[in-house]
């Protein structure tokens, strides 16, 4: 939701849902305004109280960190999901990529909000964004009192519907002469069409937000009470230490991706918004299945069934638009500690099979688990946990089933691994026959 | 070119010709006639030299690729790291190669590796992809399983089934171009070790036995040519690679048709005997080739 609001910060004289309409859910909407042809929509009363209670819970959510939670109110994030659940896996059927890593819950949840949105934009036009929406809400209310806005004149107005059956939001009541200045999203249609030119886009004091018959947008004790209401909550709520949900200590903590520095700042800070996972080349980044710390939902953790985090890349960083994940570079992202692994000898195929394998170590890209020759004189995996990132490429590739003999676990902080040694693999180095001599080949 | 040489080449085409087209039915690998079991080493030069000079001393590219003949080409393009880490086959040794194939009159030449880190990233950093395709082939990915096609490998021991890249199944020709290294597991990655790219399930063969299903990986079909890149090779940290690895810097090109003694060969060139190496006495047992390199003529060249 702030990612909405810095988006209208260059028009803060303004104070519209302006931005609302250059963007995908909004224009989606519109765009539903086709399917009911023209001189449809006529006026349509918002619903305040809802818009009142939305606002709330989103404000109470994000205050007890359950922003991923709260992000469900938030169009741009609803969006993102869809197409990341819902859309881009029909994408990767078309190209016949394997389809690993589809999140049952992620898909149907994001494809029937996205869904209700568009399909109670066909009941009336644009009613997520006057209704629910808290972004709406709040700029709407914004608007209502803002200096520039759409203004309609009662003296001039004919009441010939004519910027009804052309208005985005439904919020021109046509019979009372009034204009909804709480839902309007400025797209300035109905300018274009009133033969009496009684819509006029400007300034003008405050007290014309009062119309001929007195009825105010919202009159003063209505506006004091829901001022000092949110004011109280607020205030109770930054000094009391309160948990949305209990969290569960049995299960180990899960992965989280680079950057995202714990679990609890990462399910403050994330909106769950699917990029990064949308992004991510190897797949690895899936949608949590349940609540972490009681109040991250669906945000995003890494599943090394799937896939392992690689070495070089650092796209999640890269697109994540909340600041849940720190950009950082790829030489510190080498130093990244996410998760620690854990080796289980008892497990491990050389041991129990005493054939040669070394998978793990094959892929480790920092060294932190290595094959060096044992007492069953094969390759044996040693593995050292200070220089371990818990990038997962040892647990993906260890072909024991179904517990791995090497499985990379979570961390509740995340911390900096130490700098490889440049001595790890240092044994007498394999080179030239020695009975050969400088000049001649090695065979 | 001199008679005798004329009248052995002129004959073993016209042997092969014949056992060619009375066997168009039976299994790939099996038939193909082998121009010679010569193993040729080439040091010094550029890789592209040394690829000219290899290909020429075994029979010219002609004897490997016929006119209006698809060639599949499968280097190591295992990592997603630099050509410098030489954890990959190089690219310039790749797009020679695709040069000649087509040179030689290909209809097709495809490249492609099962890689164990990402894929697209793999073919990314390693350069392959682009040199490859500047050269005019076809580069065909990896990462998907519905390219695999299962299969049966008659005379396996441990890896009787398992599903193999379609472009092994279709491609007239087949050149096998590993990059020698250390390897962490199975102690040397080289002509052999480089098929198991050719699989979908790679885990498979840790679970049944790697150096059992390496011999056996071998079975399914025989390349046509193997050109193993010694040119840098990484001797600890391998088969990736890290920042401390150790390297020898050969400059060197091993041309052979025989797996099993290019093998041998890449064994001693890593400063070991090839008994250390299970995978090699075992595709030897199996038929494959034979290790015992006093068997076989070794031509080197310096250039």
């Amino acid at each position: 939701m702030h990612f909405c609001y810095r988006d209208t910060a260059c028009n803060r004289a303004f104070w519209t849902m302006y931005g609302c309409g250059s963007l995908p859910p909004g224009t989606l909407q519109d765009l539903t305004a086709l399917i009911q042809g023209k001189g449809g929509q006529r006026y349509k009363r918002s619903f305040k109280p809802l818009r009142l209670a939305i606002l709330l819970a989103v404000i109470v959510l994000s205050l007890l960190g359950a922003i991923s939670i709260a992000s469900w109110a938030d169009p741009w994030s609803i969006f993102s999901r869809f197409f990341t659940y819902n859309l881009r896996p029909l994408i990767r059927l078309v190209h016949k990529e394997d389809l690993t890593g589809l999140s049952i819950v992620a898909m149907g949840l994001s494809g029937a909000a996205f869904m209700a949105i568009l399909g109670a934009s066909i009941l009336s036009r644009r009613w997520f964004c006057g209704n629910f929406c808290p972004v709406g809400s709040v700029l709407g209310l914004l608007n209502s009192i803002s200096f520039v806005r759409i203004r309609l004149d009662d003296r001039t107005c004919v009441s010939c519907g004519a910027c009804a059956s052309v208005c985005r939001a439904a919020c021109i009541d046509v019979s009372k002469k009034r204009l909804d200045a709480t839902r309007c999203v400025n797209c300035l249609s109905c300018l274009e069409v009133c033969p009496t030119k009684a819509f006029r886009y400007g300034g003008g004091g405050y007290r014309k937000t009062v119309s001929r018959d007195n009825t105010p947008v919202m009159n003063r004790a209505q506006f004091l009470s829901f001022f000092y209401r949110g004011a109280v909550t607020v205030s109770l709520l930054s000094i009391l230490p309160v948990r949305a949900f209990p969290a569960d200590r049995n299960q180990p903590y899960p992965v989280l991706p680079p950057g995202a520095r714990s679990i609890d700042r990462f399910t403050r800070t994330c909106i769950a918004c699917g990029l990064c996972v949308n992004r991510c080349p190897s797949k690895v980044l899936q949608p949590a299945p349940g609540l972490i710390e009681g109040k991250g939902f669906l945000v995003p953790r890494l599943d090394y069934s799937i896939s392992y985090c690689q070495y070089d890349c650092t796209v999640c960083m890269e697109v994540c638009p909340s600041g849940a994940l720190e950009k950082l570079n790829r030489d510190r992202k080498h130093l990244a500690k996410i998760g620690d692994a854990s080796l289980v000898k008892t497990r491990c195929i050389v041991f129990t099979n005493g054939t040669k394998c070394g998978a793990c170590a094959e892929h480790c890209p920092t060294g932190a688990v290595r094959m060096v020759v044992g007492e069953t004189g094969l390759p044996e995996p040693v593995f050292t946990s200070s220089i371990c990132i818990g990038c997962g490429a040892c647990h993906h590739a260890c072909p024991v089933h179904p517990l791995q003999a090497i499985s990379v676990t979570g961390l509740s902080v995340q911390t900096i691994a130490e700098q490889p040694s440049l001595n790890l693999f240092d044994t007498t180095p394999q080179g030239n026959n020695p009975e050969g001599s400088e000049d001649a080949f090695p065979f | 070119m001199s008679r005798r040489e004329f009248l052995r080449k002129g004959g073993a085409l016209g042997i092969t010709g014949a056992v060619a087209l009375l066997s168009k039915k039976l299994p790939q690998g099996q038939l193909w006639a082998q121009p010679s079991s010569d193993i040729v080493a080439v040091q010094g030069g550029s890789l592209s030299a040394r690829l000219d000079r290899a290909v020429l001393e075994l029979g010219g590219v002609e004897a490997f690729v016929q006119k209006g003949q698809t060639v599949v080409i499968k280097p190591n393009i295992g990592w997603a790291q630099e050509p410098r880490i030489a954890a990959t086959t190089n690219p310039e040794l790749v797009k020679r190669l695709v040069e000649q194939c087509l040179q030689a009159g290909a209809k097709r030449v495809w490249v492609f590796d099962h890689s164990c880190d990402n894929g697209p990233a793999s073919y990314k950093a390693s350069r392959i992809e682009a040199y490859a395709k500047e050269a005019g082939a076809v580069v065909v990915s990896g990462d998907k399983s519905s390219i695999y096609k299962s299969v049966i490998i008659p005379g396996a021991v441990k890896l009787k089934k398992t599903m193999v890249h379609e472009l092994i199944l279709e491609a007239d020709v087949f050149i096998n171009v590993p990059v020698l290294k250390e390897h962490s597991g199975a102690g040397m990655t080289s002509a052999m070790k480089n098929l198991m790219g050719i699989v979908w399930d790679r885990g498979e063969f840790h679970r049944l036995g790697l150096d059992q299903c390496i011999a056996d990986c071998c079975m399914y079909r025989r390349p046509t040519l193997n050109l193993v890149d010694a040119d840098r090779i990484m001797l600890t940290g391998g088969p990736r690679g890290h920042a401390g690895s150790k390297y020898d810097e050969q400059n060197m090109l091993i041309a052979s048709t025989d797996i099993v003694a290019i093998d041998a060969v890449s064994a001693r060139t890593l400063g070991q005997v090839p008994e250390n190496f299970g995978y090699i006495g075992k595709g030897e047992r199996q038929g494959l080739g034979i290790a015992d390199l006093s068997r076989h003529a070794i031509r080197r060249f310096r250039i």
